[in-house]
């Protein structure tokens, strides 16, 4: 593959200042970093670094203050840039688990019937056949995130953008998810970007992981997973594995004290 | 299985509630009419079930009953879209303007608590003494609850369903079709429910007032002419519409917001 040179997404020296009530805050300040098109990254960093509000800067929801954000693509034919998998609450109550994942494809196919037609093999294949025509609140945490899921890959968008999407789902659960969300980025290799506070989690599913500061969150390590794909559970329990947990935590326990104060 | 099981459950359950209702109506009749054979109860003020019921077939075999109904039907009609298009309307873009909102709230707190009755003369000043005055106030009432209602469904969507549309790359339209319209629509029923009820509430009190025709006008003459047993007839006829107008909200509900499963409107 000669595309993996490629770049999928370039931030650069991106800042995001709020205004409260007690004044201007940074959320982060001056990160910069480049994503390859098919790389799986991943963002580590004590809560409230401003994980989030760079994931909602790259899925253009929200405005940076200064920097630029890169993009190797134009969005086309109504395909979105960027699909984010929001935490919880991301699907619509209101439509039925067929709905929220077609809704992926809202923008760019105009027929009612084929927008469900193409989402129907991504709801089997996330294992939720049997649940097509149930409503969200039907379902538990973990298949609500398979929906969230499918409908981020049947959008096509290049880019995925994930905000902790295992984050309230009971370990189990989460391991479950994250071999079949690495089984069904193998098939059409994306750029993902993806957020967690897992260390364990971050390490078994990227390509490579950028360690963030506490609040102005800027990118404070950068890295490199070198484990072969595709991979299972077992590499949690290789040497290497728990060596770089320890480092990736020591950094990460810095930050948290600095944050605390 | 499961589900069958449970709509069965649902549907017994309706049932006893519904034979309870008509258990206690029936009591209350068969005592009613068992008072008024024995004298204890004044067959004049309270005529008994028996004489009603005649009455009421009566009624509407010589269309008495039927076209004052209709007239009441037809002026709630009228009044519900002339009032409720447009506080439906305004309602989502008072929802989904925050600033629009806030500009005009006060002048909502300051006019919604007048009983639009109240004002019927000042209406008549306006509209004069016909149809269009009486239509108006009903108007006014069908106005406020869909209006406020509304507005407060677009607001309890929560902002992420926001985002997620947009994301998508969705454009004003397909945010409105797809997030703010079915978002508020349990909202939305819950005050069409209140601006119906309200609407054939002050029908009636405009038709007692000054109508010639219609259930109010229908209750105010038998009580001046002292025909009780046209009056009862009118009364069950109101409460019918009260059963019917609810009893129909409630299967639109059930039909078009599948997904509140709670929602008891």
């Amino acid at each position: 593959m000669n595309s993996v040179s490629n770049l999928g997404l370039t931030c650069q020296g991106l800042c995001k200042t709020y205004q409260t009530k007690n004044g201007l805050i940074s959320a982060i300040k001056d990160v910069s970093f480049c994503v390859k098109e098919h790389e799986f990254i991943c963002i580590v960093g004590p809560s409230g670094c401003g994980k989030t509000t760079l994931l909602k800067l790259i899925a253009g929801l929200l405005h940076p203050t200064s920097g630029q954000i890169f993009f190797s693509q134009d969005p086309q034919d109504g395909i979105p840039r960027s699909a984010l998998v929001f935490q919880e609450h991301g699907l619509f109550p209101w439509m039925t688990v067929l709905d929220n994942v077609a809704f992926g494809l809202e923008m760019r196919v105009k027929d009612k019937k084929e927008r469900r037609d193409l989402s129907r093999p991504l709801i089997e294949k996330m294992g939720l056949l049997a649940f097509t025509n149930n409503y969200p609140h039907e379902l538990s945490m973990g298949m609500r995130q398979r929906v969230g899921i499918a409908r981020a890959f049947v959008s096509k968008a290049q880019i995925l953008l994930m905000d902790e999407p295992l984050g309230s789902l009971d370990a189990q659960t989460k391991l479950i998810l994250q071999e079949e969300l690495l089984k069904i980025w193998k098939e059409d290799q994306k750029c993902v970007v993806y957020i967690t506070h897992d260390i364990e989690e971050a390490i078994f599913l990227g390509d490579r992981l950028l360690v963030m500061t506490a609040r102005p969150g800027h990118i404070r390590e950068e890295i490199v997973i070198p484990f072969d794909r595709p991979r299972d559970l077992s590499i949690k329990e290789l040497t290497e594995f728990a060596k770089m947990k320890g480092h990736i935590w020591r950094i990460l326990e810095e930050e948290v004290r600095k944050s605390c104060g | 299985m499961d589900d069958l099981t449970g709509k069965k459950q649902r549907f017994l359950g309706l049932m006893r509630e519904g034979w309870f209702t008509v258990f206690i109506i029936l009591l209350i009749a068969i005592a009613w009419e068992w008072g008024v054979s024995v004298g204890w109860v004044s067959f004049l003020f309270f005529p008994p079930p028996s004489v009603i019921i005649s009455t009421f077939i009566k009624l509407i075999a010589n269309h008495k009953l039927t076209d004052n109904t209709g007239i009441t039907l037809w002026r709630v009609f009228l009044g519900l879209i002339l009032g409720g298009i447009p506080g439906l309307i305004l309602g989502l873009i008072l929802g989904w303007s925050h600033r629009l909102y806030r500009l005009v709230n006060p002048l909502i707190a300051a006019t919604h608590p007048i009983p639009k009755i109240a004002i019927l003369p000042l209406i008549m000043i306006i509209f004069g003494i016909g149809e269009s005055s009486k239509v108006v106030v009903i108007a006014l009432t069908a106005f406020f609850p869909l209006l406020i209602n509304t507005a407060a469904g677009v607001q309890q969507i929560n902002p992420i369903h926001f985002e997620v549309a947009k994301n998508y790359g969705a454009n004003l339209t397909k945010i409105f079709t797809r997030v703010i319209f079915p978002g508020s629509l349990p909202l939305i029923l819950t005050g069409l429910r209140l601006s119906l009820n309200l609407a054939l509430l002050v029908s009636i009190a405009v038709e007692l007032v000054s109508a010639q025709k219609g259930l109010g006008a229908m209750i105010w003459l038998a009580w001046q002419t002292l025909r009780t047993e046209e009056l009862y007839v009118s009364l069950v006829m109101t409460a019918l519409l009260g059963v019917f107008f609810n009893f129909f909200l409630q299967r639109i509900a059930i039909h078009l917001v599948p997904w509140k499963t709670e929602q008891r409107i």
